[in-house]
């Protein structure tokens, strides 16, 4: 081993010398020559071992933070050419008589204590036309039986072409007085199953796929379908915004006071999903590299829908894996299309509040990236899936698949080498400001994005305390959430499926 | 410190901390505008008081002149916009009045050449009250720019006017590429094909995009004239689409010389085709073509069959007969049963 360090160290010298004088300093500080202070105590392939260890967790950090800058970059462009958002009365006078009729489905799993006023919630939505699909999944509880007395539910009949698989559908009801509402109880087959069969039943050439335990602003889908209006040839698909509700005040399944919560766990995740939301998938769609549309809220064409095979059954990402398949599906055809995010439409969700809980959610979603990543994986840097096959598979592994492990090693080793005296300060103090300085730039630049162009938060003190919230999650915060990924992904290599239990609090009545 | 180590702490640090400022700094211009705001959002409350005032024609326009002269013309136009679009009658004429008499027009101008381009959309779309040349000039002038949606804008507001918009303007200015699949595009072709569908029929016989969009806005212009155009099309046309535009045209015209055709497409080889052609054949209450449409129960696509059925059952007693027949005598007729027990 000391004969293949020696060589490296050969090799290195010489590239020093061919590459000159300038990039000398880089170089050498890539071999490792000026991060260790006591090399010669420890053995040679202890030192390459550490040598390659630390400069993998370093570049790393170095890539991570360069993709997410690019993304902000993304993100900022798209909202300086978006402009100011309009109010919603001039929304809807600029694209009521434009839009197409909407198929909201909604999967609902023993939701009995949310669901009536989510309904209401739905159904008083400002669209010219839309249908309400609540999808009774085989619940355990008595969702389907608050369904009947809360909407006066009698049993129906509705024609459907059953084009995608899903679990036996065991009934249909209607209500009188809500001729926009229809209720399918089937058997349970989870979440994908509900959707396949909310769009076999949907006649609407639009489909919104929206998570029951989810507030629509009212306003939601005349925003978002506004890529659909604009261009109803190319775009495919269209994601909104998920914001967190907790700490809002809700009255009658609608969002009456926008305020913040008590808890940092849910700061911590507000400005989370601004850096998600707001950066990576505005900043993806821009390049038409946007691989997930939240399943809380995304609308896609019908057709398309069917033409890729639903949504599969098999999957805990179903959403993610939605949208890879739409990729391969339309790079396969050579077809010319589009998938948006819009950052208007907003859908309110409640946040885990329990660390056990948001584990459980974190673990799952990285299963579920995982899960799509390597099932269409063949798609990666092949010419005909364009951008998505390129770019945003590039994205998933960097992010999703190396990112994390390569993180948490960070977090275990770097300290483990620096307390033996094996790195020197610099490199030291160097990889702890990629690793969480950083992160405060990108965390509270989110927020600045969000105030500059969208106004999310009523009041200049939510401001300053979302700031507070940016800045601390980056000590601690994102750390926990690398670690339940890296657990997720050794749930997934251990073949652990299903999405488990999640206990959210439920919506604050105003 | 080595160089690069060195950059890397800065470049993290430097961007950290520009990042908190600013955040600070925006928290602190949210304070300034809170208060800013709520003093605009009192001047509008008193402009929408006065304007409410001159449509219940409770003062005067010279008075109303007098109590609104010392609020900006940019107040004025976003409190009276809105309120615009729920008004017609004298209460909208009195408003328009008013509007001419106090908004200067040259100031109106420069907004519209210079503003952002949701501000000139808005401003476009807003201009119909204006009694002056000039802004309907610029109007014209805006169906050149680049971005869709002042184009679509000052279009829909050039179409309100009494000298309108012509369709062959139309045409020229909407069908480029970055607008022909926008539906604010079809909305508009809609409106002008009730007073120029004679123009809009030339359409027809030029791209199939364009005459998607012809077939489409003339389905809403009860001309029955372009019935001969539409039914030829329907019959011969190349591509599958522009047959389904024009026999779902033939059925919303509901006029009995499109008969033929649709009876015809009800045999298309395209599903589509035959879809458009099943509800186009209940519209018109063909009652001869119950024969072909029990047949369509056994399509092959589901949706042609969905739609012979509901077909069926929409022509009256004969039609919903020929359902039932069909439902007992076809064991693979499973639409056709659904649909009867959904109707039932």
């Amino acid at each position: 081993m000391s004969e293949y360090y020696a060589i490296i160290r050969n090799l290195m010298a010489r590239s020093i010398e061919w590459l000159g004088e300038s990039s000398a300093v880089v170089l050498e500080t890539l071999s490792g020559a000026s991060i260790f202070l006591r090399a010669t105590q420890f053995g040679d392939t202890t030192v390459l071992i550490a040598v390659t260890v630390a400069w993998l967790i370093f570049i790393n950090g170095i890539v991570l933070n360069a993709l997410y800058t690019v993304q902000f970059l993304l993100g900022y462009k798209a909202l300086r050419r978006r402009g100011r958002v309009k109010d919603s009365l001039s929304a809807w006078w600029r694209f009521h008589r434009q839009t197409l009729p909407i198929c909201l489905i909604v999967p609902a799993y023993n939701e009995e204590e949310t669901v009536a006023d989510n309904v209401r919630s739905l159904l008083a939505l400002h669209y010219p036309e839309f249908e309400i699909v609540i999808v009774n999944d085989g619940s355990q509880d008595g969702t389907l039986e608050v369904l009947r007395k809360a909407f006066d539910l009698k049993p129906a009949v509705r024609a459907y072409d059953p084009v995608l698989e899903h679990a036996a559908i065991r009934g249909f009801y209607k209500a009188d007085n809500y001729p926009k509402l229809l209720v399918i109880d089937k058997e349970n087959g989870g979440k994908a199953d509900a959707l396949n069969a909310g769009i076999n039943v949907a006649r609407s050439p639009l489909v919104c796929a929206v998570d029951a335990d989810s507030i629509l602003e009212s306003d939601a889908l005349l925003r978002a379908v506004q890529p659909f209006v604009e261009d109803f040839d190319h775009i495919i698909a269209v994601g909104g915004s998920i914001r967190v509700a907790n700490g809002c005040q809700v009255r009658h399944g609608r969002v009456t006071s926008i305020g913040l919560p008590t808890d940092a766990l849910s700061l911590f995740q507000i400005v989370e999903y601004f850096r998600a939301f707001l950066i990576a998938r505005l900043g993806w769609s821009e390049l038409g590299a946007m691989m997930l549309i939240s399943g809380a809220f995304g609308i896609f064409k019908r057709s398309i829908l069917m033409q890729v095979g639903g949504y599969s059954r098999d999957m805990v990402g179903e959403d993610m894996e939605i949208i890879v398949k739409m990729h391969r599906v339309m790079g396969e055809r050579d077809n010319d299309y589009k998938m948006m995010f819009v950052p208007e439409p907003v859908c309110w969700t409640i946040a885990p509040t329990r660390l056990r809980d948001l584990g459980g959610q974190r673990k799952r979603w990285e299963r579920g990236s995982l899960e799509s990543f390597f099932k269409h994986r063949d798609m990666m840097g092949r010419s005909e899936y364009g951008v998505a096959g390129s770019i945003g598979y590039a994205n998933i592994l960097i992010t999703d698949v190396i990112g994390p492990p390569l993180e948490v090693l960070g977090y275990i080793t770097m300290p483990i080498l620096y307390g033996l005296g094996m790195l020197n300060l610099d490199f030291f103090l160097a990889y702890l400001a990629i690793t969480f300085v950083y992160g405060v730039f990108l965390s509270v630049g989110s927020l600045i994005l969000a105030e500059m162009q969208l106004r999310r938060y009523p009041k200049a003190w939510h401001l300053l305390v979302l700031t507070a919230a940016a800045i601390l999650e980056n000590f601690g915060y994102r750390q926990i959430n690398n670690w339940w990924r890296v657990v997720g992904w050794v749930e997934f290599v251990r073949g652990k499926g299903g999405w488990g239990k999640i206990r959210r609090s439920a919506f604050e009545r105003g | 410190m080595d160089p690069f180590l060195k950059a890397t702490w800065l470049i993290s640090a430097g961007l950290a901390a520009f990042s908190i400022v600013v955040a600070l700094y925006l928290a602190l211009r949210r304070v300034a505008e809170d208060f800013f705001n709520a003093r605009q959002e009192t001047k509008r409350q008193k402009i929408k008081s006065v304007l409410f005032d001159v449509i219940d024609q409770r003062v005067t326009q010279d008075d109303a002149r007098e109590l609104l002269k010392k609020y900006s013309q940019i107040n004025l136009l976003d409190v009276a916009g809105p309120l615009r679009r729920t008004l017609k009658g004298n209460g909208l004429n009195s408003l328009d009045t008013l509007l001419n008499s106090l908004i200067d027009i040259d100031e109106l101008l420069d907004r519209m050449a210079e503003g952002s381009t949701s501000v000139r959309a808005a401003l476009y779309a807003d201009m119909t009250w204006v009694d002056d040349r000039r802004v309907y000039l610029a109007a014209t002038q805006a169906l050149h720019d680049p971005a869709p949606q002042v184009v679509l804008a000052a279009a829909y507001a050039l179409a309100e006017t009494r000298t309108g918009l012509s369709i062959q303007t139309a045409w020229m200015r909407m069908t480029r590429d970055d607008m022909i699949g926008h539906l604010g595009v079809r909305q508009l072709f809609r409106k002008l094909a009730k007073t120029q569908s004679k123009a809009i029929r030339g359409m027809l016989y030029v791209g199939d995009r364009i005459a998607l969009l012809a077939a489409d806005a003339l389905a809403n212009s009860n001309d029955f004239e372009c019935i001969s155009d539409l039914s030829a099309l329907a019959a011969e046309h190349g591509s599958a689409d522009v047959r389904a535009a024009c026999v779902r045209a033939l059925g919303e015209l509901q006029h009995p010389s499109g008969s033929a055709a649709i009876n015809s497409a009800l045999s298309d080889p395209s599903w589509t085709v035959r879809t458009q052609a099943a509800i186009a054949a209940s519209r018109l209450g063909l009652n001869d073509s119950i024969d072909i449409l029990a047949a369509l129960l056994s399509d092959e696509f589901w949706w042609v069959r969905f739609r012979a059925a509901e077909s069926l059952a929409q022509l009256g007693p004969e039609g919903l007969a020929a359902l039932k027949n069909a439902v007992r005598s076809n064991a693979n007729s499973d639409v056709g049963s659904l649909v009867l027990r959904e109707l039932s």
